[in-house]
C-alpha cells in the first residue's frame, strides 16, 4: 500500500506539482542570499522606485513602497507553506487520535466525540477561523490555530471511519486475542493503517489552508507587515491593482499554483493508493 | 473506505465550489472593468462616493465625517468664505450682525420666512434652543459655545449673544461643526430615530433615506428659502459608502460616480488622462499628522517619542506619497489658516539621532514593541506605516501595524488599554482658528475625544485658553502664544506633523460649480449642476 | 480421566441490530481435551466464527461460560488465558498487519505480555519460524511481498510463539491453493505432535476437517446437531444434515444451498426443528417440536427425532 510508494515510482501527476512545491521551498530559503533586494524581505522601503513595471531588474515589478515583488513573492512562499503544513499537522494531531478513539471505542465515547465534531462542522467553513483569529488577535500563529481548529473535525471523521473498518480486521482481532490493549492496537495497527487516507486529505488541505490564510490576511486577520505573505501582499496592493496589474497578479498566481499543486498531489496519492488496493 | 472517499468528495466539491466562486468574482471584476453600459443614471441625481459612513445624525454633536451630508441639510447663521485672499462672512440664516464695542454682545438679525424641513419656523427661539442644547449636551464641537453666557431673544427674528469674554463670535457661528441651526422639535424625536437618520434643518437638501454603511439619499427641499433657480441643479443626491479605493476609481472612470474622495494620491496621475474625469487641486485646511500616546508604554517615555519623530522620514513621504497635493508642514496647524504660526523648528529625520535618543530612554525591553494604528482606507497612511516600520526596525523598535476603519480605531484609541502608541489623524477645523486644532487635540480631555495622544499639560491648557481670548483684539499676541504652544508640543513630542493637505477633487468633468472653500471640508450640492 | 483443557458450556449469543435479532449460537457446549483436535464443521453463517471469537475472548457470550483450567484444575486468569489459547485466522492476507514486518507480527504476542526482553523475543521468533519452516530472510519483509502459504506459516508462527496449549484454527487453509493446503495441514499435524497441542479446527471443508480432527461437531445455524469421533462419523451419520454434508463432500450430491439462503431470515421464529424445511426425512412432529441433543453412544450425540429408531436398529 502506501509504503510501496517511493520517489521513483511516483506518478507523474504527483511528480510535477511536487517538484513545484519543492522548488518553491528551496527558492524561498535561498532568495534572501540571492536577491539584490533581500532587504525588502525585512520591510525596507524605497519610495523612489515605487510602482515600477516588470523589467530585468525587477522581474515582477515593484509595489507602491518600491519593494521588489519577485523577492517578496518567492519569500512569501515560506510563510504560506508554513501555514499550510502547520494547519494540516495541527489538525491531524487533534483530529486523528479523537477519531481513532471514537471509532475504536464506539458507544457513548463515540457519541460524545462525534457530537462535538458535528458542533464544529455546523459552522460555515470560513466563519470559525474568522471568529477564532479575531478573538485571539491577528497573527500567523493564530491563523494556523484558527484554521486547524475548524478543520480537525474532518480528520476525526476520516480517522473514525478508518478505525471502524480496521478494528474488525483479522490482525486486529488476532492482536486482541493475544491480549493486546486498546492503546497497543490503536498505535500499532489502526493508526499506521489509517494514515494513507489522512495523508491524502492533508495534502489537499495544505493547499486549501494557504488559500484561507491568504483570505484572512487579506481582510487583516492574518499576517501583518513586515511579514511577507501572499494574501497580505494582495491586500496591500489592492488600491493599485487596476493601474499596476503586477502588484497583485504574481502573488495571486503563486497562490493559485500552490493550491493546484497540493490538490494534484492529493489526487495523485489517492490514485496510487487505490491502484495498490486493487492489486491486493 | 467508501465512507472516507465520500467525505473527501465533499471536500473536493467544496474546493471546487470555492474555485467557482473565485472565478465568478474575477468575472464580475472583469465585467465591472469593461466599459460600463448601464449609463441610465437619473440625470438630476448627483452621486458622491466616499469611504466611510455617518456615525451621528444629531447636528448638535456630530463631529466627524458627518460634515458632508449635514452641511447640505443644515445651515449656519453666517458662512465663512476663505476662498479669496481676505476671508469674508456671507449671510446665512442671519442677514446681518453687529458687535458691541467691548466685543461682549453680538446681535444677529435673523432671516424671515425660513422653515425647517419639519415645517417649524426658523426664529430667535430656535437659535437660543440650539445654542443651549448643544452646550448642555457637551459633546462634539459644543465647546465652541463655551464663551457664550446667554442668548437673549430681542424679538422673534433678532437675538443677542452675551459673551463671558471678548471672542470672534462671527467665526464661531460660522463653524463647520456644532453651529448648524436645527428645529427645536428634535426634543420630540426618540433616541432610536435620531440614530437611524434624522433631519431637522433648513438647508437645500433633506434626508430621504439612509442605508447604514451603504448610502445616504438626499432630495431637494422644495421650500428652500433661496429657491431653485440654477439650471440643471440636482434634485437628488446619492452619497455612497465604498471603502475600496480601487472600486471608487472604477466608479469615477465608468461614470457611475460624479465625485469620489480619498483616491490614493499616487494614482491621481493615471486619472488625469481619463475622459470625463477631472482632477482638481483645491485649497484646504486639512493636515495629516500622527499622535504619539503620552500615557502608554513605551511612548510614555519622551525619548521614545522623540526617537520615533526622528525616525520619521517626512521628506520621502511628502515627495513620493503625497506628491503635489500636500505642502511641507511648518507646524501643527496648516500654514494658511488665519493667525497660524509655526514652532521654531520641527524634529528632522535623523536615524543616528533617533538611535541615540532611544538609548537615552533606557527601556526595560531590549526591543520594545509599539502599535501603529491608521485609517485603512487611506493609502497615504498605509505607505507611511511601511516607511516608519522600516526605520524603527533599523533603530531597534518593533512596530506592529493595525489598520482599521476610522470608527473602530478611534474607539480603541480612547482607552489606554486598547490604545495604540501612534495613531494617524487628519484634522479640519470646526472654525478657522489655530485654537481649533490645539483645543480639539491637545487640551486635557477626560475621557479623550480627539486628544488621542492622551496629552495633559496644565500649562498647555491655560495657554490655549489665553490665545483664544487674544484672538479677537490682540491677534499678534495670539499668534505668539500659538508659537509658544507649538514649541511645547515639539518639546514634549506629542505629535508628528506630516503634511498640509489640499483637497484633491476627483469628479466628472460635466459637473460645474465645484469651488474650494478651505473653511468647510465638504461639498455644497446646491451650487452644482451638470452640463450637457 | 484428565479434566478437559477447555469447557464451553451452554453458550448462546444473539446479535441485535435494531429490531432484528439473529441467533448466532444457541446452547452450544463443547469440551476439548489435551492433545486433541476438535473439528467444527458447518456452512457459512452457521456460527463457527462466533464460536471461535467467544472462545478467544473477543466476543462476550450472552449466556453460558468458557472455562479453562491449568494442570491443578484451577481456573486460569486472564493473562494466562491469553497465553494458553491462541489462534490462526482464515485469511492470511488480513491476519497480518500490512504495516508490520513479519518479525514484528510474529513477535507481537510476546511484546503484548511484556514479559520478555528483546533478546529473548528474537530467540523465540527464530525458534518458531524454524518450527513452521519459514525462511529467516522473510522476517524483515512486509506481508504484501509474501505468498499465501508463507503468510499462513507466519500466522501459525505467531500463534505458536506464546507457547499455547490450545490453538483455534479458523479455516486456516480455505484461502490457500490446494497444494499449499496440504503442506499447511501437515505442518499443523506435525506441530501438534511436537508440542502436544490441542486444536479447535473450524472449517466448512469436510475432508480437511476429517483429516485433522479426532472429534467433530456439526454446527447448523448456531446449534450443534451432531457430535462424535471422526471415525464414527465417517462410518455412520445419523442426522440428515450430516448425511447431506458427507454425501456432498465425498462426491455424491451438491449441498442444497438455495434453500438455505431463501429461508434464513424466517428461521428465527420457528418452533420446530431448525432443519425441518430442508430435511428430506422429516416427520410430522418436526414442524412443531425441536429435538434435543441426546447422547446416543459413548462420545456420540445427536439432535434428531430419527435417532431413537436408529439407536434401536444398531443395538
Amino acid at each position: 500500500m502506501f509504503s510501496s510508494i517511493n520517489i521513483f515510482g511516483l506518478k507523474r501527476s504527483i511528480f510535477l506539482p511536487g517538484l513545484f512545491i519543492f522548488a518553491l521551498i528551496v527558492a524561498s530559503l535561498l532568495i534572501p542570499g540571492l536577491s539584490p533586494y533581500s532587504e525588502d524581505i525585512r520591510g525596507a522601503v524605497h519610495f523612489e522606485e515605487s510602482n515600477l513595471s516588470p523589467s530585468f531588474s525587477h522581474y515582477f515589478g515593484t509595489d507602491a513602497a518600491g519593494r521588489d515583488i519577485f523577492t517578496l513573492t518567492v519569500r512569501a512562499a515560506l510563510t504560506s507553506l508554513g501555514i499550510g503544513f502547520g494547519v494540516v499537522i495541527l489538525a491531524m494531531f487533534i483530529g486523528t487520535p479523537l477519531g481513532l478513539i471514537a471509532g475504536m471505542k464506539g458507544k457513548w465515547i463515540d457519541e460524545i466525540i462525534m457530537r462535538i465534531v458535528d458542533g464544529f462542522l455546523a459552522f460555515p467553513p470560513l466563519v470559525l477561523p474568522l471568529i477564532i483569529t479575531s478573538a485571539l488577535g491577528p497573527s500567523i500563529n493564530n491563523i494556523v490555530i484558527g484554521i486547524a481548529i475548524s478543520w480537525f473535525p474532518w480528520y476525526v471523521r476520516i480517522a473514525r471511519s478508518q478505525a471502524i473498518v480496521l478494528k474488525n480486521q483479522d490482525y486486529v482481532l488476532a492482536s486482541r486475542s493475544f491480549g493486546g490493549s486498546s492503546t497497543h492496537i490503536i498505535l500499532k495497527h489502526i493508526l499506521p493503517n489509517s494514515l494513507p487516507p489522512i495523508i491524502v486529505q492533508a495534502s489537499i488541505d495544505a493547499g486549501y489552508a494557504i488559500l484561507v490564510a491568504a483570505g484572512l490576511s487579506f481582510i487583516g486577520l492574518g499576517a501583518h507587515p513586515p511579514q511577507v505573505e501572499w494574501g497580505l501582499m494582495i491586500t496591500q496592493a489592492r488600491a493599485h491593482f487596476l493601474d499596476q496589474w503586477w502588484t497583485v497578479t504574481f502573488p495571486g498566481l503563486f497562490i493559485f499554483m500552490t493550491v493546484i499543486s497540493f490538490n494534484l498531489i492529493g489526487d495523485g496519492l489517492r490514485e496510487t493508493l487505490n491502484l495498490n488496493n486493487r492489486e491486493e | 473506505m467508501l465512507k472516507i472517499y465520500s467525505i473527501s468528495c465533499q471536500r473536493i466539491a467544496f474546493i471546487k465550489c470555492l474555485f467557482r466562486t473565485l472565478f465568478t468574482a474575477m468575472f464580475v471584476i472583469l465585467i465591472s472593468c469593461s466599459k460600463d453600459h448601464r449609463n441610465e443614471r437619473e440625470p438630476n441625481t448627483f452621486v458622491f462616493v466616499t469611504y466611510d459612513d455617518v456615525k451621528d445624525w444629531d447636528p448638535g454633536t456630530a463631529f466627524s465625517l458627518e460634515v458632508l451630508p449635514l452641511s447640505n441639510m443644515y445651515e449656519l447663521l453666517l458662512w465663512y468664505d476663505a476662498t479669496g485672499d481676505d476671508p469674508v462672512f456671507i449671510p446665512g440664516l442671519a442677514t446681518s450682525y453687529k458687535q458691541s464695542p467691548d466685543g461682549l454682545q453680538w446681535t444677529f438679525q435673523l432671516r424671515k420666512k425660513v422653515k425647517f424641513h419639519d415645517g417649524e419656523d426658523f426664529n430667535a427661539e430656535a437659535v437660543k434652543f440650539v445654542v443651549e442644547r448643544n452646550k448642555s449636551l457637551g459633546r462634539g464641537a459644543s465647546y465652541i459655545w463655551n464663551v457664550v453666557r446667554d442668548v437673549r431673544i430681542d424679538n422673534s427674528h433678532q437675538v443677542t449673544f452675551i459673551l463671558n469674554e471678548p471672542a470672534p463670535l462671527d467665526r464661531i457661528v460660522s463653524s463647520q461643526y456644532g453651529a448648524w441651526m436645527y428645529s427645536p422639535k428634535i426634543t420630540d424625536i426618540p433616541e432610536d430615530s435620531l440614530r437611524n437618520g434624522y433631519d431637522g434643518g433648513t438647508g437645500p437638501y433633506r434626508l430621504k433615506k439612509w442605508i447604514r454603511n451603504g448610502e445616504i439619499r438626499l432630495e431637494k427641499f422644495d421650500e428652500y428659502w433661496r429657491g431653485w433657480t440654477l439650471q440643471n441643479a440636482f434634485s437628488n443626491v446619492n452619497i455612497r459608502v465604498v471603502s475600496e479605493a480601487s472600486t471608487r476609481i472604477q466608479m469615477i472612470k465608468n461614470n457611475q460616480a460624479d465625485y469620489v474622495t480619498q483616491i490614493p494620491i499616487q494614482l491621481l496621475s493615471s486619472l488625469q488622462d481619463v475622459k470625463d474625469v477631472k482632477v482638481e487641486i483645491l485649497p484646504g485646511w486639512v493636515n495629516h499628522f500622527y499622535l504619539l500616546n503620552t500615557k502608554k508604554y513605551p511612548t510614555n517615555d519622551i525619548n521614545v517619542r522623540r526617537a520615533i519623530a526622528a525616525a520619521f522620514d517626512r521628506e520621502s513621504i511628502l515627495r513620493y506619497v503625497y506628491k503635489d497635493v500636500a505642502t511641507r508642514p511648518v507646524g501643527f496647524i496648516p500654514a494658511t489658516v488665519p493667525l497660524a504660526s509655526s514652532p521654531d523648528s520641527l524634529i528632522e529625520f535623523d536615524l543616528n539621532y533617533a538611535k541615540h535618543l532611544l538609548n537615552k530612554a533606557d527601556l526595560p525591553d531590549e526591543s520594545p514593541e509599539i502599535i501603529f494604528s491608521y485609517v485603512a482606507t487611506s493609502e497615504e497612511y498605509h505607505l507611511t506605516s511601511l516607511m516608519l516600520l522600516d526605520n524603527l526596525r533599523k533603530i531597534g523598535i518593533n512596530m506592529r501595524i493595525q489598520p482599521g476603519l476610522w470608527s473602530a480605531i478611534w474607539e480603541k484609541a480612547k482607552y489606554i488599554d486598547t490604545a495604540p502608541n501612534i495613531i494617524s489623524m487628519a484634522w479640519w477645523p470646526a472654525y478657522a482658528s489655530p485654537s481649533d486644532w490645539l483645543y480639539g487635540l491637545y487640551y486635557t480631555q477626560n475621557p479623550p475625544l480627539f486628544n488621542l495622544a492622551h496629552y495633559s499639560n496644565p500649562v498647555m491648557d491655560s495657554l490655549i485658553a489665553e490665545a483664544w481670548k487674544n484672538e479677537a483684539f490682540h491677534p499678534k499676541n495670539a499668534q505668539n502664544i500659538y508659537k509658544e504652544i507649538q514649541n511645547i508640543l515639539i518639546e514634549d513630542c506629542v505629535a508628528i506633523p506630516v503634511a498640509d493637505l489640499q483637497i484633491w477633487a476627483v469628479y466628472n468633468s460635466k459637473i460645474h460649480g465645484i469651488r474650494g472653500n478651505p473653511a468647510y471640508n465638504t461639498l455644497l450640492f446646491y451650487n452644482l449642476a451638470r452640463s450637457g | 480421566m484428565e479434566p478437559p483443557l477447555i469447557t464451553l458450556s451452554n453458550i448462546s449469543k444473539t446479535y441485535r441490530e435494531g429490531k432484528t435479532e439473529v441467533k448466532a449460537l444457541e446452547n452450544v457446549s463443547l469440551v476439548v481435551n489435551k492433545g486433541e483436535t476438535v473439528g467444527i464443521i458447518g456452512e457459512s453463517g452457521c456460527g463457527k466464527t462466533t464460536l471461535s471469537q467467544i472462545t478467544l475472548g473477543l466476543l462476550k457470550q450472552d449466556t453460558g461460560h468458557v472455562r479453562m483450567i491449568d494442570e491443578n484444575g484451577k481456573k486460569l486468569d486472564e493473562k494466562l488465558f491469553y497465553q494458553t489459547i491462541s489462534s490462526v485466522f482464515q485469511d492470511p492476507w488480513g491476519s497480518l498487519n500490512p504495516r508490520m514486518s513479519i518479525f514484528n507480527s510474529i513477535a507481537e504476542p510476546l511484546v503484548i505480555t511484556r514479559n520478555f526482553d528483546k533478546h529473548e523475543i528474537k530467540k523465540r521468533v527464530y525458534q518458531v519460524i524454524d518450527q513452521v519452516q519459514l525462511n529467516t530472510e522473510l522476517l524483515d519483509k512486509y506481508p504484501h511481498t509474501l505468498s499465501g502459504g508463507q503468510r499462513q506459516r507466519a500466522a501459525i508462527a505467531r500463534a505458536l510463539i506464546s507457547d499455547p496449549t490450545l490453538i483455534i484454527l479458523d479455516e486456516p487453509t480455505s484461502a490457500l491453493d490446494v497444494s499449499v493446503q496440504a503442506q499447511i495441514l501437515n505442518l499443523l499435524k506435525d506441530l501438534q505432535e511436537q508440542n502436544n497441542l490441542s486444536y479447535i479446527f473450524i472449517s466448512h471443508d469436510l475432508p480437511v476437517v476429517m483429516y485433522l480432527s479426532h472429534r467433530i461437531a456439526v454446527l447448523y445455524r448456531g446449534q450443534i446437531i451432531e457430535e462424535g469421533s471422526s471415525t464414527d462419523l465417517m462410518g455412520q451419520q445419523i442426522h440428515p444434515y450430516t448425511k447431506q454434508l458427507f454425501s456432498s463432500a465425498f462426491g455424491k450430491n451438491k449441498l442444497d444451498k438455495a434453500i438455505l439462503d431463501e429461508v434464513l431470515d424466517s428461521s428465527d421464529q420457528k418452533v420446530g426443528c431448525i432443519y425441518e424445511f430442508r430435511c428430506p426425512e422429516k416427520l410430522t412432529q418436526c414442524a412443531n417440536e425441536a429435538p434435543n441433543l441426546i447422547k446416543v453412544d459413548s462420545g456420540r450425540e445427536v439432535a434428531c427425532f430419527l435417532q431413537p429408531q436408529k439407536q434401536t436398529e444398531t443395538k
